[in-house]
């Protein structure tokens, strides 16, 4: 005797009949360790069968009861939950890490619709600008100019020409002092 | 069970119906059957998407689950207006819980029918301590089965014994026979052991056969 053999022995008239009153007449919806040796009983036993037959009649009544489909009202319903719900999911969930609004301050009541990021560059340019021409031009204009290579000389010049005049003015002089 | 109970299970939507929505057009339009064992991977990501602000997902989820969690409902609950509420209600805890989702620990087509299931006992248990006046009659099933036993009438039968049953043989049956449910999955959304589901399927659906045979008997000698 095999395994199946013996398996198939062991199921009683009293199991089959609980079976077949809870799974229906169609063994093939039974357990499936329930299978095997429930049709060999079916296939031995006449009062097996009728128990089929039996439940296999109030399988058909049951099938009867067509359930309803969804209405269109339904459908409706249901999707709208769906997007309510996802609305306040939306709302609830945390905002992405974008930096809150500043209040307006003195740049952009000045800048007014230009922004304040392209103020500030335009403010910075100009200060760099300014800065820029301010000291080329303390350079080139407020700056003492360097004494000329030509004026190094004048006052050597100067003294030979203030000793002639010192004689011509000792010319001058009289015996007293005093200048003509 | 029938392939077209299968089909119509599954289905969810049904692509042919006119005036909708812009939003339930697009949905019905990109509808597809699915088959109950639909992979969880898939719902996973969606969740996740739908965390993420995809709605397209949601849309794809609805389309899944939606057209089960309502035959679910309405089997429990047999009210169309209820059963539409409560499946309503579960997929919105589904869109609340999404970003809480962890993909792997669970299914969550089982988590959503587990959440579904809970609202009907919720409203069963309410309608059984309001006053018997305030609650709607179920259909006269003896008085229309006495007509004859036809498909209509056999329907009737059945959702009038269906409805005498305790919640949870109720609910073991519509989860493994209407949704082909293993005995695991059905067992994990009832809260009870794999024994015990197969408990509620036998002694629910004995007492459906002997109601019904207790009805058909009645009406042969009428």
């Amino acid at each position: 005797m095999t395994v199946s053999d013996m398996t198939t022995t062991m199921m009683t008239m009293d199991d089959f009949e609980m079976r077949a009153l809870a799974y229906g007449g169609d063994v093939g919806c039974w357990p499936e360790e329930d299978r095997a040796p429930a049709r060999a009983l079916a296939d031995a036993s006449p009062e097996a069968k009728a128990m089929l037959r039996e439940a296999r009649a109030l399988d058909e009544t049951l099938d009867l009861w067509e359930a309803p489909q969804p209405s269109e009202d339904l459908l409706a319903r249901v999707l709208a939950d769906a997007g309510t719900v996802a609305g306040e999911m939306r709302a609830a969930a945390p905002s992405p890490a974008r930096p809150a609004p500043r209040p307006a301050g003195w740049a952009v009541r000045l800048f007014g619709g230009i922004g304040v990021r392209r103020s500030a560059f335009a403010l910075a340019a100009c200060l760099t600008l300014g800065f820029v021409m301010g000291t080329t031009m303390e350079r080139e204009v407020l700056a003492p100019a360097p004494p000329p290579v030509e004026t190094t000389a004048a006052p050597a010049v100067s003294v030979i020409d203030f000793a002639f005049a010192m004689e011509d003015d000792a010319d001058l002089l009289l015996g007293d002092g005093t200048l003509l | 069970m029938s392939a077209g109970v299968v089909a119509q299970i599954g289905a969810g939507i049904a692509p042919e119906r006119t005036g909708r929505s812009e939003g339930v057009a697009s949905m019905a339009e990109t509808a597809r059957p699915v088959a109950p064992g639909t992979d969880a991977g898939d719902d996973d990501a969606l969740l996740a998407r739908f965390a993420a602000g995809d709605q397209s997902a949601a849309r794809l989820l609805t389309e899944r689950h939606l057209g089960r969690v309502l035959a679910l409902a309405t089997r429990m609950l047999r009210d169309t207006a209820e059963a539409e509420d409560v499946a309503q209600e579960a997929l919105m805890r589904a869109w609340r819980n999404a970003a809480k989702w962890e993909p792997g620990r669970a299914k969550f087509s089982t988590w959503l029918h587990k959440v579904a299931l809970n609202l009907c006992y919720d409203r069963l248990r309410k309608r059984r301590s309001a006053s018997l006046d305030d609650v709607a009659e179920p259909a006269d099933d003896r008085a229309s089965a006495q007509e004859g036993l036809e498909a209509d009438e056999r329907l009737a039968a059945l959702k009038g014994a269906i409805e005498t049953l305790p919640e949870r043989q109720r609910a073991a049956i519509q989860l493994r026979h209407f949704e082909e449910r293993g005995n695991d999955e059905t067992a994990e959304i009832l809260g009870v052991s794999v024994e015990a589901v197969e408990s509620l399927l036998a002694r629910g659906r004995r007492a459906l056969r002997d109601k019904l045979a207790g009805q058909r008997a009645m009406l042969m000698e009428e």
